[in-house]
């Protein structure tokens, strides 16, 4: 493979030297580059806008890094640096040589909005080429009503359009019509497997630790890769830099503590994040042995550090670990949990190529263990990846940002292995699999004319299934036919192709544009669920001879407006998306713990499409936003629903949200959201028969019948108290979720009823009624 | 078979948990579709009994509360091993039955059902004999506030190659008949080995007397069964679940159900007052 790469990468730097001439003809050309930060702490500010005050329409932005590099002909200007929440600086430059320009940007006054999904400045929405992009600030998060007062910024996306929540109590989320295991979630670039705590009650990011989180719905960066429908791209902060600071929260579930501060004199900063659930500490009190003995929480531990070697290297290192652990005294015991760690150093090759390389190791497992009569049995199962990235970012002029790379990760899927003293009972270990999935991309983000700009790229990827393993041939039912075994590193199959990433805006004028976007993804990994919610327990699989990748394709427009000198944005874009080789299950599939489980997999396609609206008013008292999407998303699978088109689970037609915040006075918000979906499709029986002279219900379709909408209000209100020392700012924050207490379906089943068993009833079961919170937040 | 036992570990967690945390549950009123009716067919022929019983019936509207009415129109043959074929009598109700047979196991036998113009063809291999060979109980302490009891083991010399068995089981004389009762396991993880297995669909009370039946099946029985259980259950349609479908039937020509040749052997434990 690695040849393979270095062929593409050739390819690639000889397309960049000839770009290379083109845009350096003009020979007096300087380049100015530099840092902008964050007057009060030192953060990176990532996507910070750089303008030239005497070229309208010209400038360039900050990358991941917070760096940015401008080159212009010789001459005198005004650069402006701006960012939404901090005051605009402008910098008088005579650019007689290239020079670096580090600017730290100082926090706007309370003028602005408390709450705001983040990213842009003034009508930075309309001359950004990217669409399809949903970009939260963390902090923007806190004052947004959330179950149990846990910040969560996942569910703060599922009030965006386009973004389905997978349900109450679930973590998981569709974009665009796909599957919740579509999504690829970057933790400082490395891939988290489940992002669920607690069943998915909880997601695994605590929003105290993040710096930016950026979803891309359509138009999908060159640079990302492996995930069908969307990328979630999460930043951790960095620390801060001029001062030992902390953050901390106590809360109904769970507790918090954020330290961070300056290393080295300033040239480097930390930051060590936890959070801990603490619901087993009252399983203590109780009188019984056995729930005395239970354990029940979670925990997440978030540390970053970051070290300037000199002008031009700088190096990071950032890791994550979280785990569940649930034990009922010493019958059974469960934990499951993610580790990434990310080594990354950034290089300024010249001042208008900047590097970045990244080493990167992610680790998903979960173990259990029960003990049956005096034997202890134990499960575990995990996958594992070491993965190494190289990017480029280059500057050649305002017109065109160029980034390059390539990427390769080694996956170890280690599905399952038993362990037990049992005395009838042989330890046993499903095959292990290995594969290596890499890609190579170039992409090209340029303003053709002022109001004329295209971002193009293409990303190869290529998949290798490599041995030490087995590979199976099945006939239709899904019966084992052959096995072949394949030696260590031995290659067992190959996949390989081209997603072409295209994007294009057109400016109609100053406060409205067009923009459309091309986009094909390839997904080499599958998870294998046997349940219509995520579970801890499902498993990753790689693609195989059997498995084949995923795709989708998706081509989108969108139509953006500013209303009223930048109060109201507005934004409407349309999608139409096929799928490939999506997977399903035969009736009855058995995953679990089950070497030959790509015979239970059957294979078709999908299509979605749909709508979304998008108004929202970033200032004022009153601020937040409303979404509405009308969508539909279908599966074709000749094994299910004998063949017919049949609604995915995710099919929900209406989904609406409304958000508002209102700032009664400086120390006092008040918060409100309302959301409004259809029920999803879902499986009921239409008859019913008797075999063994038990009821048995009789289906006739798949996803033939909705479950009932859903609808919920949650309010929340936010006091700062006084402040007494300069730095120590405390806050109550009230919340209630479901406020009228709406009794929305979780599941429906049917049972018999328990007087007349000739009789069968409809169960339904909810989950949160009314639940008031209360979150006491600090910082120092 | 221990995954099973792993899954019903795992699922009594979470939905313990579930219920913990929240939640609440209300008979609905919903409306179903009334899906156009579908032949049942049923029919057994077991190792050890010299008869064979197989039973005619339609799918009914879910929520009706008629239970199914026997259908004694048709007609119903049963191939021996030997290749003759024997036809059955309708003795009313939807039942059709032929005695004085002579079953062997290690064989194969099928059923074909005539009924207003359709046919349904169905067989099912007996497996060689599989002797229960002794059980077992051990004492259970109730948790969470459940009651003490017995779990009971059976002890079985599996032979080596893929088998397939159904554990049923009554106490004092009654069956235990409900979807939960169900209980098929595979040999994948002790294949050839001397298997001992809870019982761990259920807990016995002191002083039950417990008569368990081992059957062996051949792989459409076991996956029929195995999807029977878990569409039959109360927790089919809960998100901890796939979605709902019919069980895997072995009957062809579109009707539901299962024809069934098993072996059988038996076993009863008394437990201690």
């Amino acid at each position: 493979m690695f040849p393979l790469a270095l062929q593409h990468l050739s390819r690639i730097l000889s397309i960049l030297t000839l770009l290379l001439f083109c845009t350096s003809a003009s020979s007096q050309n300087f380049t100015i580059t530099g840092h902008v930060k964050d007057a009060a702490n030192g953060e990176d500010i990532i996507g910070a806008v750089i303008a030239v005050n005497e070229i309208p329409g010209k400038g360039t932005a900050t990358n991941s890094y917070g760096f940015y590099s401008l080159t212009l002909p010789s001459g005198q200007y005004t650069i402006s640096y701006q960012f939404i929440g901090y005051a605009t600086a402008q910098v008088k430059v005579d650019l007689t040589a290239s020079r670096k320009v580090d600017i730290e940007l100082e926090a706007e006054g309370k003028t602005l909005a408390e709450v705001e999904i983040v990213g842009e400045k003034k009508d930075e929405n309309i001359r950004k080429t990217e669409m399809g992009v949903v970009r939260i600030d963390p902090k923007a998060v806190e004052s947004v009503p959330v179950l149990f007062g846990e910040k969560d910024i996942i569910k703060i996306f599922q009030l965006t359009p386009g973004v389905k929540s997978a349900g109450e109590g679930n973590a998981g989320f569709y974009v665009r019509g796909g599957g919740s295991d579509q999504n690829l979630i970057l933790l400082d670039e490395a891939p988290v497997y489940n992002a669920s705590h607690l069943l998915g009650f909880f997601s695994v990011f605590n929003s105290d630790a993040l710096k930016d989180v950026t979803l891309y719905k359509g138009g999908m960066p060159s640079e990302y890769g492996g995930r069908s429908s969307s990328v979630m791209d999460i930043k951790m902060r960095d620390g801060n830099f001029k001062r030992f600071s902390g953050t901390g929260g106590i809360g109904l579930i769970s507790s918090r503590l954020t330290l961070e501060g300056p290393i080295a004199k300033g040239k480097g900063s930390f930051m060590v994040s936890g959070r801990r659930t603490y619901a087993d500490v009252f399983l203590k009190a109780s009188k019984d042995e056995n729930i005395k003995k239970s354990t029940l929480y979670f925990y997440d531990l978030n540390i970053k550090s970051n070290y300037e070697i000199n002008a031009k290297n700088r190096i990071y290192l950032s890791g994550y670990f979280g785990r569940d652990n649930f034990g009922l005294a010493d019958a059974f015991g469960f934990d499951w949990g993610n580790a990434t760690g990310t080594l990354r150093w950034n290089h300024l090759v010249s001042n208008r190529l900047f590097s970045n390389t990244s080493l990167i190791y992610s680790d998903y497992s979960y173990r259990f263990k029960f003990n049956a009569s005096g034997s202890d049995v134990k499960f575990s199962s995990s996958i594992r990846d070491w993965n190494i990235k190289q990017d480029f970012s280059y500057f050649p002029n305002p017109n065109n940002k160029i980034k390059f790379g390539f990427q390769s990760i080694y996956h170890t899927f280690i599905p399952g292995v038993v362990e037990s003293d049992y005395e009838s009972f042989t330890n046993t270990q499903l095959t292990n699999r290995y594969a290596l999935e890499s890609g190579v991309y170039l992409q090209n983000d340029q303003s053709i004319t002022e109001k004329f700009g295209l971002q193009y790229g293409v990303r190869y990827s290529f998949f290798n299934y490599l041995g030490k393993g087995k590979s199976y041939t099945f006939d239709d039912k899904g019966n084992k036919l052959t096995e072949t075994t394949f030696g260590s590193g031995e290659i067992i199959k190959t996949y390989g192709g081209f997603e072409p990433r295209i994007s294009g805006r057109y400016e109609l004028n100053k406060v409205s544009s067009v923009k459309a976007s091309l986009n094909r993804a390839y997904q080499y990994l599958h998870l294998l669920s046997n349940s219509t919610s995520s579970q801890p327990t499902d498993i990753w699989v790689p693609s195989s001879n059997n498995v084949k990748p995923q795709s989708s394709d998706q081509v989108s427009l969108g139509y953006f407006r500013n209303l009223k000198d930048n109060t109201y944005e507005v934004s409407v874009e349309g999608y139409y998306k096929t799928m490939a080789n999506v997977i399903d299950y035969r009736n009855g599939a058995d995953l679990f713990f089950n070497d030959e489980a790509e015979g239970q997999l059957v294979y078709g396609k999908g299509r979605a499409y749909g709508v979304e609206i998008f108004v929202r008013k970033q200032t004022g008292k009153l601020t937040g936003w409303i979404s509405y999407t009308l969508s539909r998303s279908l599966r074709t699978i000749d094994q299910i629903n004998e063949g017919s088109e049949y609604p995915s689970r995710q099919d929900r037609i209406h989904d609406f949200a409304i958000v508002g915040m209102y700032s009664i006075t400086d120390r006092l918000k008040v918060s409100a959201n309302w959301v409004y979906y259809t029920g999803s499709a879902v499986t009921f029986p239409s008859g019913k028969y008797q075999i063994n002279g038990i009821s048995v219900p009789y289906y006739t379709e798949r996803n033939g019948y909705r479950m009932p909408a859903y609808h919920r209000m949650d309010i929340g209100v936010t006091l700062d108290n006084k402040k007494k020392r300069e730095h120590f700012h405390s806050s109550w924050n009230f919340s209630v979720y479901n406020l009228y207490a709406r009794e929305n379906a979780y599941s429906i089943t049917f049972r018999a009823n328990a007087d007349d068993p000739d009789k069968t009833e409809a169960v339904r079961t909810a989950l949160f009624k009314l639940v008031p919170s209360v979150t006491y937040n600090f910082t120092f | 078979m221990r995954k099973n036992q792993i899954l019903y570990f795992t699922s009594l967690l979470f939905t313990g948990l579930l219920i913990a945390i929240t939640s609440c549950t209300k008979v609905i009123d919903i409306e179903l579709k009334d899906a156009e009716r579908k032949y049942v067919v049923e029919g057994a022929v077991y190792e050890g009994v010299d008869s064979v019983l197989v039973r005619l019936t339609k799918t009914n509207s879910f929520f009706s509360t008629n239970t199914p009415q026997g259908l004694n129109n048709g007609v119903v043959k049963l191939t021996m091993p030997d290749q003759s074929i024997i036809t059955l009598n309708s003795i009313g109700e939807g039942y059709y039955k032929a005695s004085g047979l002579t079953i062997t196991p290690a064989s194969t036998y099928a059923m074909r059902v005539e009924i207003d113009g359709q046919t349904f063809t169905a067989s099912s291999y007996m497996k060689p004999s599989m002797p229960l060979d002794s059980l077992e109980y051990e004492f259970s302490p109730g948790i969470f506030g459940g009651e003490d009891g017995f779990s009971v083991f059976l002890y079985f010399q599996d032979q080596p190659g893929k088998d397939w068995y159904r554990i049923l089981s009554s106490v004092d004389g009654i069956p235990l008949n409900k979807p939960e009762d169900i209980l098929v396991i595979d040999d994948n993880l002790n294949d050839g080995n001397l298997i001992r297995i809870p019982i761990f669909t259920h807990t016995y009370d002191y002083g039950d007397t417990v008569d368990v039946e081992l059957q062996s099946l051949d792989a459409p029985l076991y996956e029929f069964y195995q999807t029977f259980a878990a569409v039959a259950s109360e927790d089919a349609g809960s998100p901890f679940n796939a979605a709902p479908a019919n069980p895997e039937s072995n009957i062809q020509g579109g009707a539901l159900g299962v024809f069934g040749a098993y072996t059988s052997s038996r076993r009863t434990i008394i437990l201690p007052q």
